[in-house]
């Protein structure tokens, strides 16, 4: 017998027996009618209330964040099928697992769709409805063909009550303020818009409560680069100058690329005549340090602000308030089910424990007083010659926005290769890296508001 | 200690901060190297920290941490900790972790430490590196020598000399003996108060001019620029009260003559700018009123029996050479182990930057010994000296080898070299001063039209360079004499023998990639834009050949290590293009 397809895993080889032996005792009874219905109350759970709609699309010409759902009923059928498994129910298993564990398998050039069946709180009966919908475009359309396993998704469900209960101990009125607050320490509203309010540089945030599971919103906040929502993934692109460009892609037609290069919405112009590579950076446009940022409570008022949003405009319920033990043991919680730290994370933190912030002022005094100024405002007495001003490392919320690896890579590379201005030159064939990692560790104490990262006192 | 994850551990188990232990993993190295047998620290309390400057500090950390000043046996702080590298390397030459300890080692030269105290690396001063003693009544107002000779370190910034504890007597009779040291040659003039302003005023014209304050401290000279230079001149601040007129004459006419072997060098002065400049020197005076008129060149009595007992007493011998005297023989002190003994009382020398209070633990140990520091000097440096004092215990690095055979050429231009004093700034080779840019390879890097010009009038290349090379007054003959030995002897040969394709580009693709990708102009000037860091470079073809820029932009550190402009790392074919375009700017 083939071994247990990935997809049913979850369910086990029980599961799997369950499966067939219900669509072999099931096969026939299900009317037209009856199938007919249940699309349709598919069809409207997947616009309302499941938000399918918020990534997909069937048919049309958009692009969505999740591949296009037209035909999906005749390609399960196939994808099911390359399971070893055949007949009508091989495709209502495909969609079985997609809906319910959809990180198995991951259509390429995709995210991992999220696990929005718990966030928009499915019932069984919906769920299958949804399957039978979505097996009516393009395909045979036979409800009730797979039993769900009814203990898999109560523990399931009881996860996700218990993540929902730990991040309730936000207050969203507060989440708000920190939200909005476009000068402090979280400002989200300069990239995010929520309520149709706020930048449209990154994602809406308005529906993410319905699609996402709270802690994943929460991991976002503390590690931006884990995950990256499709389409805003920062572009990179190599022009035959050698100069790399890098930022959020906008626009393009057929002469260039349009790229949004910063949070103020700088939009730079590549022409795809030059472009002689391209990828995409690991890196999110996202400031990935709010851990540092924000204290515990302020990342779980934005967090139940994000997830309870529309619960302000009804009359506000109080949060609760917990011990900070609790938090601190929810934060824990946060960080334990995600995956490891990239190499390249795990990296930067390394040589950031490395820099040496003395031997990084002194290199600092040398080569980067003439411009940044000997207190490092960014006004050294070459300063007035340039038409875009040097950065100021003491600006406590730029720099702080500012992570330690686009630092390094700054310095390394240049201003121009990283989407700044061109007269910041590259130092990386002059200075060592263990010597970039020290000006990087000497920055930090720069700007002392912020503490250091990584460097306590 | 040297666990990364251990880097913010609760103390005793934190790992040590910095780089040092991944040059040197203690299971190599051990630990002995850099504590020299002192204790590590497990607390805040038995950590190696400076005495704090204020007492309210001292206090703060008394009851914060149980803090009290650490005996001899506590372990190094780190701020002298750069003198352990000088252990094993030998000068401590090209690390930059060391840099402390090479300033140390500067100042500890310049104070002649080595005159009176047995040191590991530092050879004993030569007798006569002193001021000239020979001739000194010529130079020297007696006034003035008498102030200075109670406290030199007070009364001059640049002097050498410590203070000694001298008696009137003994102070009297050595004024009255140097002044009776006369040259001949050099008449002897009474101390002129007055002096004609408008004669000083063209004599500062004259010495802004001529850049006299790349060498020299001058009052009323404003030397604005963005390093720090030690200057290799002594200060003229005071020069009016401490120098007689008719020594100003001569030396100006020429040093050498005067003293011979010294860096100055001849300037080709017309006769009345020789009158200003004196005119103006002599105007610089203290605005304290003058010490009490001594009397001067009467060496009347037994003033010079008595000032021979006050040289052998204080040990004048050691620094300076008087033929009627002599230079008696004594013993050094020994501080070369000074590293590891006791005798480095942190808390005693009050290791903080208050001078000479501070620093009388140690300098006043011994009735009637001198004193050294300058007033407000840290000691800080003298014990970062110290700290590398110490028996070597492992031999890891090779000293570094020996300069490359000095520079001596023996022809007419060679001739013209050492009259100029070229080699007081320049290096050529491997010897010389560090002041100008080295001219190793001047003959592959400049345009001889140029140089000749540039050799008569002397502009500012460098921004950043607060040196400016001075108006030495060569004529058009020697210039080109010059500017052909340049050209003949100090060439670069990886430079000569390259061949650039420059004819696989076009100079207007050089002219838009100075600005963008690379922008030059961050710290060049071009025409009407750009930054003022680096030499401007709208006319930089006239001023520089085709092939050395080629190899200049392609690895700048190539040819001086640390230079500020970065290796960009540039493509072949964006090197070509830049430098044709730079040296078709003309």
């Amino acid at each position: 017998m083939n071994p247990t397809p990935p997809f049913l895993r979850p369910f086990g080889i029980a599961g799997l027996l369950l499966a067939l032996a219900m669509a072999g005792e099931r096969a026939g009874a299900p009317t037209a009618q009856d199938a007919s219905a249940a699309a349709q109350r598919g069809a409207s759970l997947f616009t309302g209330k499941a938000h399918c709609g918020a990534c997909h699309a069937v048919g049309g010409d958009e692009k969505g964040r999740g591949p296009d759902l037209e035909g999906i009923g005749g390609r399960a059928a196939e994808r099911g099928a390359a399971f070893g498994l055949s007949g009508s129910h091989a495709g209502t298993s495909y969609l079985f697992r997609s809906l319910l564990h959809p990180a198995d398998e991951v259509v390429e050039g995709y995210n991992p769709m999220p696990e929005s069946w718990l966030a928009s709180g499915l019932d069984d009966d919906e769920i299958a409805d949804l399957v039978v919908y979505l097996q009516s475009l393009g395909g045979h359309a036979a409800p009730g063909e797979v039993e769900l396993p009814p203990a898999w998704l109560a523990a399931k469900r009881k996860d996700y009550e218990r993540e929902v209960q730990l991040t309730s101990i936000g207050d969203p009125a507060r989440g708000k303020a920190l939200f909005f607050d476009e000068k402090g320490n979280a400002g989200c509203v300069r990239c995010h818009s929520i309520d149709g309010e706020g930048k449209d540089i990154c994602p809406d945030l308005t529906s993410v409560h319905f699609v996402q599971r709270p802690l994943y919103v929460l991991e976002s906040v503390l590690d931006s680069s884990a995950f990256i929502v499709h389409g805003y993934r920062q572009l990179m692109l190599q022009d035959d100058s050698g100069v790399l460009h890098v930022g959020l892609k906008v626009d393009e037609d057929e002469d260039v690329v349009v790229l949004v290069i910063d949070d103020a919405g700088t939009t730079e112009e590549v022409w795809k005549d030059e472009i002689v590579d391209q990828g995409y950076s690991e890196v999110s446009r996202m400031p990935g340090n709010f851990a540092d940022l924000l204290t515990a409570r302020q990342v779980l008022d934005l967090v139940a602000f994000v997830l309870r949003h529309d619960e302000l405009r009804a009359p506000t319920t109080e949060g609760t308030e917990a011990p900070e033990a609790a938090m601190e043991e929810l934060l824990a919680a946060a960080q334990t089910p995600f995956p490891e730290l990239t190499e390249d994370q795990e990296r930067y933190r390394l040589a950031m424990s490395k820099g040496d912030r003395r031997n990084g002022a002194s290199i600092y005094a040398h080569y980067c007083t003439p411009c940044h100024g000997t207190d490092g405002t960014g006004t050294g007495f070459n300063a007035v010659n340039l038409e875009t001003k040097p950065a100021n490392h003491t600006d406590d919320r730029r720099m702080a926005k500012t992570e330690d690896r686009l630092l390094h890579g700054v310095i390394t590379r240049g201003g121009m290769k990283t989407g700044r201005s061109f007269l910041m030159p590259p130092w990386g064939g002059t200075l060592k890296e263990r010597e970039i990692w020290d000006l990087v560790a000497y920055l930090r104490t720069l700007h002392a508001r912020i503490p250091p990262v990584n460097h306590p006192g | 200690v040297n666990d990364e994850r251990f880097l913010y551990a609760r103390l005793p188990y934190r790992r040590h901060s910095g780089h040092y232990l991944e040059d040197h993993p203690p299971e190599r190295f051990g630990c002995t190297v850099c504590h020299g047998g002192k204790p590590g620290a497990s607390d805040f309390a038995s950590a190696g920290h400076p005495r704090p400057a204020s007492s309210a500090r001292e206090h703060a950390w008394a009851s914060a941490y149980g803090w009290s000043p650490p005996g001899p046996e506590g372990m190094y702080p780190l701020q002298v900790l750069a003198g352990r590298c000088a252990l094993c390397h030998s000068g401590a030459d090209g690390l930059r972790a060391a840099q402390p300890y090479r300033q140390a080692r500067k100042r500890i030269a310049h104070l002649r430490c080595a005159a009176c105290h047995e040191l590991r690396d530092e050879p004993r001063a030569p007798v006569q590196i002193a001021v000239h003693l020979d001739h000194l009544g010529s130079k020297l107002n007696p006034s003035w020598l008498a102030r200075f000779l109670e406290d030199p370190p007070a009364t001059h910034a640049s002097a050498a000399m410590p203070a000694f504890p001298l008696s009137e007597d003994e102070l009297q009779a050595l004024v009255d003996t140097a002044s009776s040291l006369t040259d001949d040659r050099i008449p002897r003039d009474p101390e002129e108060t007055a002096v004609d302003p408008a004669a000083a005023a063209r004599g500062l014209e004259i010495v802004r001019e001529r850049r006299c304050q790349t060498c020299h401290d001058i009052p009323g000279v404003a030397d604005e620029g963005f390093l720090k230079q030690d200057k290799v001149g002594p200060s003229l601040e005071g020069a009016g009260e401490k120098l007689n007129a008719s020594w100003i004459r001569a030396w100006l006419a020429d040093p050498q003559a005067v003293r011979a072997g010294v860096g100055m060098p001849r300037f080709r002065f017309a006769p009345g700018e020789i009158d200003a400049i004196t005119a103006f020197l002599l105007s610089l005076r203290d605005d304290d009123p003058p010490a009490e008129e001594r009397a001067g060149a009467s060496p009347g009595g037994d003033a010079p029996a008595r000032a021979n007992r006050a040289w052998d007493e204080h040990r004048c011998g050691a620094c300076h050479l008087l033929e009627a005297f002599g230079s008696g023989g004594f013993d050094r002190i020994d501080l070369s182990s000074a590293g590891s003994a006791a005798a480095l009382r942190w808390s005693d020398a009050g290791f903080q930057e208050t001078g000479i209070e501070g620093s009388e633990g140690v300098f006043h140990t011994r009735p009637g010994s001198p004193r050294t520091l300058h007033p407000g000097e840290p000691a800080q440096p003298i014990f970062t000296f110290l700290a590398g004092e110490d028996s070597a215990p492992v031999d890891a690095v090779p000293p570094a080898p020996p300069p490359r055979k000095g520079f001596d050429p023996d022809d007419a231009a060679g001739g013209l070299v050492a009259e100029l004093r070229c080699l007081s700034c320049h290096t050529i080779r491997g010897s010389g001063g560090d002041i100008g840019p080295e001219l190793t390879w001047a003959g592959s890097k400049l345009q001889r039209d140029w140089l000749i010009t540039f050799l008569q009038d002397p502009v500012a290349i460098r921004p950043m360079n607060r040196a400016r090379m001075p108006k030495l007054g060569i004529s058009a003959e020697e210039a080109e004499r010059l500017a052909d030995w340049i050209g003949r002897e100090l060439r670069a040969p990886e430079v000569d023998d390259s061949a650039p394709d420059f004819d696989s580009t076009f100079s207007f693709v050089g002219s838009s990639k100075v600005k963008s990708p690379y922008g030059c102009i961050a710290c060049h000037r071009i025409g009407d834009e750009g930054g003022r860091v680096g030499p401007e470079l709208t006319h930089v073809g006239s001023r520089l050949q085709k092939k050395w820029i080629f190899h200049w932009i392609k690895s700048p550190k190539h040819w001086i290590p640390g230079v500020r402009m970065p290796d960009f790392g540039m493509p072949t074919e964006d090197l070509l293009a830049i430098s044709l375009f730079l040296s078709e700017s003309r």
